[in-house]
């Protein structure tokens, strides 16, 4: 294990764009995703990456429904995959916003119908392209491995603007979440910063399913905020200890990984797993105590 | 001798979605009045005080202040903040000061101290506890103290005294009394005819689609109480 823990820190890893995002990933997505549990919006988080990722399945796929053998002239398919991702999951959250707003319906039902008509569509899309369906399958096991520098930076940079967003309205986007009715009798206009948050949230989301996969984006974004919530008794504790849990996830599931050779996603997501067994030990303990 | 009204609601219907649940409402509110709402469950109390409140657009009808630039503060019911936030009792306070600043600005330190002495005097040493851990009176004192962070001339209450044991509801209702004998105007949701009995200067009463002003001798009027929480 030394011998691995060396490999990592060297300056010359190979894997190095991989080891960053996982840092990147552990210390933002809890942060954002704190939000999610707070709203009791999970099921939001497990709906949007899925959402996200038929952005991916249609954009790898696109040629073939184009009549293409091979990929589109002139069109990176990366590029068209980040376009897909993003833009799949803001038309989710802008269309659940104006769904909302309308009034009418269950909340929850919408979202849980997206979900299950988005991995639907995602496998139909790939049904006849086994090569996109390959590329598609790697993303959502969570393979991180071949990161460029690029995506390194876009999501480095997504999510350090949607922290500072978040860091900045604070105060806002608490009210119109904790209390939205106290909100309307100050003159907040709720839904505008409903769908802000959304967005945000969307963004972060768009940009981590594509660089991580889906698995890691929702594995990061309710985990940690659900282990930190259980050990935490108001909301500065809650965040801190999201991203310390976060953070240590990544670092040590990236360690293990890259040891035994696993892939790094599921191995995050099921070490965070552990650690949310653990949190409910120690607040059984504190009650009993 | 009657005040000068700080609201004159005209012609005001109020509801969800276009449905209509009071039709037709007029009434004035007295400066300096200590006003009680009363009306049988689902009458209809909680959604005319939203609406008076802001939190509902009005249907039709209109309501103007006198002066135009009456500050309004607004206390909703208790568990209208849900436990999972976590939110400190100086954090439900801290909350008012929106009403003052605008999006993104940081907080003044002196907005913190009076939210701190607000909170203080209305619950004591509690800035710290976790909101969902305090009694209910204390939840309604800190959500009070809220409200007063708008600088208010006019507080609405919705249930203040819902689910608090008797001795804390009426030292509410005083504590209101007394910030309502140095000018607050004050309107407040309620289903206790003792409270009303006591502390109300006059009531708007809220049956079968419509409100009223009305008096609080007509609650020794016959069948009244019958008329209206029946419905």
């Amino acid at each position: 294990m030394n011998e691995t823990l060396r490999e990592i820190f060297a300056s010359d890893f190979l894997l190095r764009n991989s080891l960053y995002l996982s840092l990147v990933v552990g210390l933002g997505c809890p942060l954002i995703g704190i939000f999610l549990v707070l709203r009791r919006l999970v099921f939001l988080g497990v709906a949007l990456p899925q959402i996200s990722a038929t952005g991916v399945a249609l954009a790898l796929s696109v040629h073939v429904l184009a009549g293409h053998e091979t990929g589109l002239h002139n069109v990176d398919p990366h590029n068209l995959a980040m376009a897909g991702s993003v833009g799949f999951a803001l038309l989710a959250v802008i269309g659940w916003a104006a769904m909302d707003r309308r009034g009418g319906g269950i909340a929850e039902g919408r979202i849980g119908a997206s979900y299950v008509i988005a991995t639907a569509a995602s496998i139909l899309l790939l049904a006849k392209c086994p090569q996109a369906e390959q590329s598609w399958l790697s993303l959502f096991k969570g393979e991180i491995i071949a990161l460029s520098s690029i995506d390194l930076v876009m999501t480095a940079v997504v999510i350090t603007i949607a922290l500072a967003a978040l860091f900045i309205f604070r105060r806002d986007f608490l009210l119109v979440s904790a209390d939205p009715e106290m909100a309307l009798s100050l003159g907040k206009r709720v839904t505008l910063w409903n769908v802000a948050l959304y967005l945000i949230i969307g963004a972060t989301m768009g940009v981590v399913v594509l660089c991580a996969g889906p698995l890691i984006a929702f594995g990061f974004m309710l985990i940690p905020p659900l282990i930190a919530h259980r050990l935490s008794s108001n909301l500065r504790q809650l965040a801190v200890i999201a991203s310390i849990v976060g953070v240590f996830a990544a670092l040590t599931g990236f360690v293990i990984a890259y040891h035994w050779d696993l892939p790094v996603g599921p191995t995050d997501v099921a070490l965070l797993g552990v650690l949310y067994l653990m949190s409910i030990g120690v607040k059984l303990l504190r009650r009993q105590g | 001798m009657m005040s000068a009204p700080i609201l004159t609601v005209s012609k005001l219907s109020v509801g969800y979605q276009q449905r209509a649940v009071l039709q037709d409402v007029s009434f004035d509110l007295e400066r300096g009045s200590y006003t009680f709402i009363l009306g049988a469950n689902g009458s209809g109390k909680s959604t005319l005080l939203k609406t008076l409140a802001g939190v509902l657009k009005p249907l039709s009808g209109n309501i103007a202040s006198a002066p135009d630039s009456v500050r309004i503060g607004y206390v909703p019911q208790r568990h209208s903040i849900d436990p999972l936030f976590l939110l400190t009792s100086l954090d439900v306070v801290l909350m008012g000061a929106a009403a003052h600043l605008a999006a993104g600005a940081p907080l003044p330190k002196s907005h913190r101290a009076r939210a701190e002495e607000l909170l203080r005097q209305a619950a004591g040493d509690v800035a710290d506890r976790e909101f969902a851990r305090l009694s209910g009176g204390q939840q309604q004192r800190v959500l009070i103290a809220r409200g007063l962070m708008t600088n208010p001339d006019l507080l609405l209450l919705d249930e203040p005294t819902a689910g608090v044991d008797a001795t804390a509801a009426i030292g509410i209702l005083e504590w209101l009394q007394e910030m309502n004998a140095s000018g607050l105007t004050i309107v407040l949701v309620t289903h206790h005819l003792s409270e009303i009995r006591r502390f109300a200067s006059s009531m708007i009463w809220v049956s079968r689609g419509g409100a009223r002003k009305g008096s609080v001798d007509e609650l020794q009027t016959p069948g009244k109480l019958e008329e209206l929480l029946l419905g």
